[in-house]
């Protein structure tokens, strides 16, 4: 993978195919090569912390120590709530619309609750680490969403949101939110907060109100991101594992990616099964004398496994370069041990490093 | 919206409605995720996994002795290939091992082989087998 002069890496794929390491191994590689790098991972299992020995990843990254490197390796998790609220408090006009909206009954509801924004947090996130000057290049692992388009969209989304009639109506000088302050509260909702003791009308008012001194920034924010994703020191990796959800899902990505003008850099296809070197018949045959018969036969008996693994890995990789019209995926074979060190991460670099294997 | 989202609680919490069943690989991330999932499962629902399948497992074709012999003739052509699967195989057996302790469930396998092969009814035929 050629990843010189990029200054924003998107790894991207389905669920499962080894995202998050590779994602850190491609960081710990970029930070071997001299570069200050600062990887982002989203995943709720903490895979990268596990990968990285950290015991805590917060929401600003984490030197990672523990690595001879030439440049610097950071790591951290995205708090997908934490990093909106600071998007907030960042956006706002003023320091007392910041609070209106966190200390907001109904914000703190819907934040905690939005997993919906997790991708635009993402690359809010991405943008943030991208202009801050401790870096020089953000890697960012995507969200384990089900489908990993969302993210593209996410700028889209939210300004389509934000210009939207619905909140629209509601923020117009006459439109809902007014008229809700306008008319004070209704005999039902005052009753309700009453018995209730929660103003919900009052916070659903305020709550727009203060959303409102928002929309610009928002707005701004996400023009933003948008320039930044397509932005030519930006790259998309994508990686995928050979079995066939994983590899239409990282076909249909790639389409995406063209269709939006995003830059693609590459496929990775992960744990790819090398065939055999020898026939399973000739090995049974050599192995029968020394080995007995019976042994020699189970020995064949997993080179012919691996033959039809290798086999549907090969297809796999086959369909990958005739649809990507890629003519040297990166192809990291099936490892003989789960990458859960620096020492790991380290030997998984080299495969995405080398030549493709296979 | 409220009344909405109760129904859909109470129809994810109903056992006789809705069943959970977690699909993992032997490896210590996914394992351990689905260990993550059982906690999740009872704190939000108060529900818990009806079963768990194991997905991609390796064969397990060498017993501690194969595999020693293996080992004094580990040049030959073939036996290095054999002695990884027998690693990998051991690996998945110690996560299957502790992902049965931890959730008291005997997991349901499906092996790599049928997976290979996109064969539904031959996948459904392996874990019908080990239903009854």
């Amino acid at each position: 993978v050629n990843l010189s002069g990029k200054r924003v890496v998107i790894v991207a794929g389905s669920g499962g195919v080894g995202k998050t390491t590779t994602s850190a191994a491609l960081a710990l590689g970029l930070a071997a090569d001299g570069k200050r790098v600062a990887v982002v991972t989203i995943d709720p299992a903490r895979r990268l912390a596990t990968a990285l020995g950290l015991e805590e990843l917060g929401n600003e990254p984490h030197r990672v120590e523990g690595a001879d490197l030439a440049g610097e390796l950071w790591a951290m998790q995205l708090d997908a709530k934490r990093t909106f609220d600071e998007l907030i408090e960042l956006l706002a006009p003023n320091e007392s619309s910041a609070r209106d909206v966190l200390g907001n009954r109904i914000y703190r509801e819907l934040s905690g609750a939005m997993t919906g924004s997790q991708e635009f947090t993402a690359v809010a996130k991405l943008y943030e680490l991208h202009r801050d000057p401790r870096w020089d290049v953000v890697v960012l692992d995507t969200p384990p969403s089900r489908n990993a388009l969302d993210f593209l969209d996410a700028p889209d989304r939210l300004t389509g949101f934000l210009d939207g009639r619905a909140l629209q109506a509601i923020l117009a000088p006459t439109g809902l939110a007014a008229r809700v302050v306008g008319r004070g509260t209704g005999v039902v909702f005052s009753v309700l907060s009453r018995l209730t003791g929660i103003d919900l009308l009052g916070d659903l008012s305020v709550f727009f109100r203060s959303l409102s001194g928002l929309i610009d920034g928002f707005r701004r924010r996400a023009a933003g991101v948008k320039k930044l994703l397509g932005d030519p020191d930006t790259t998309f990796l994508l990686v995928t594992s050979p079995e066939r959800e994983p590899v239409e899902e990282a076909i249909f990505f790639h389409g995406r990616l063209r269709d939006a003008g995003m830059p693609f850099g590459g496929i990775i296809v992960n744990r790819v099964h090398r065939a055999p070197e020898t026939d399973a018949e000739v090995v049974r045959a050599e192995l029968a004398g020394e080995l007995g018969e019976h042994l020699a036969c189970k020995v064949a008996d997993t080179l012919r496994d691996v033959e039809v693994l290798a086999r549907r890995d090969a297809d796999a990789v086959e369909r990958v370069k005739r649809e990507l019209g890629v003519e040297d995926p990166v192809l990291v074979p099936l490892l003989d041990e789960d990458v859960y060190d620096l020492e790991g991460l380290a030997r998984l670099e080299r495969c995405l490093r080398d030549e493709p294997v296979g | 919206v409220a009344r909405q989202a109760s129904i859909i609680h109470a129809t994810l919490s109903d056992p006789d409605v809705t069943a959970v069943v977690a699909v993992a690989r032997a490896e210590e991330l996914a394992v351990t995720e689905t260990l993550a999932l059982q906690d999740a499962l009872r704190e939000s629902l108060d529900a818990e996994l009806d079963a768990i399948v194991v997905n991609a497992l390796a064969p397990d074709r060498f017993t501690p002795a194969d595999a020693r012999r293996l080992e004094a003739h580990a040049d030959a052509p073939g036996v290095g290939r054999a002695l990884a699967a027998h690693a990998r195989a051991r690996r998945q057996r110690a996560q299957l091992a502790r992902l049965t302790r931890a959730t008291g469930h005997r997991p349901l396998r499906l092996h790599a082989q049928a997976v290979a092969t996109p064969d539904l009814a031959a996948l459904a035929d392996e874990l019908a087998g080990q239903l009854t």
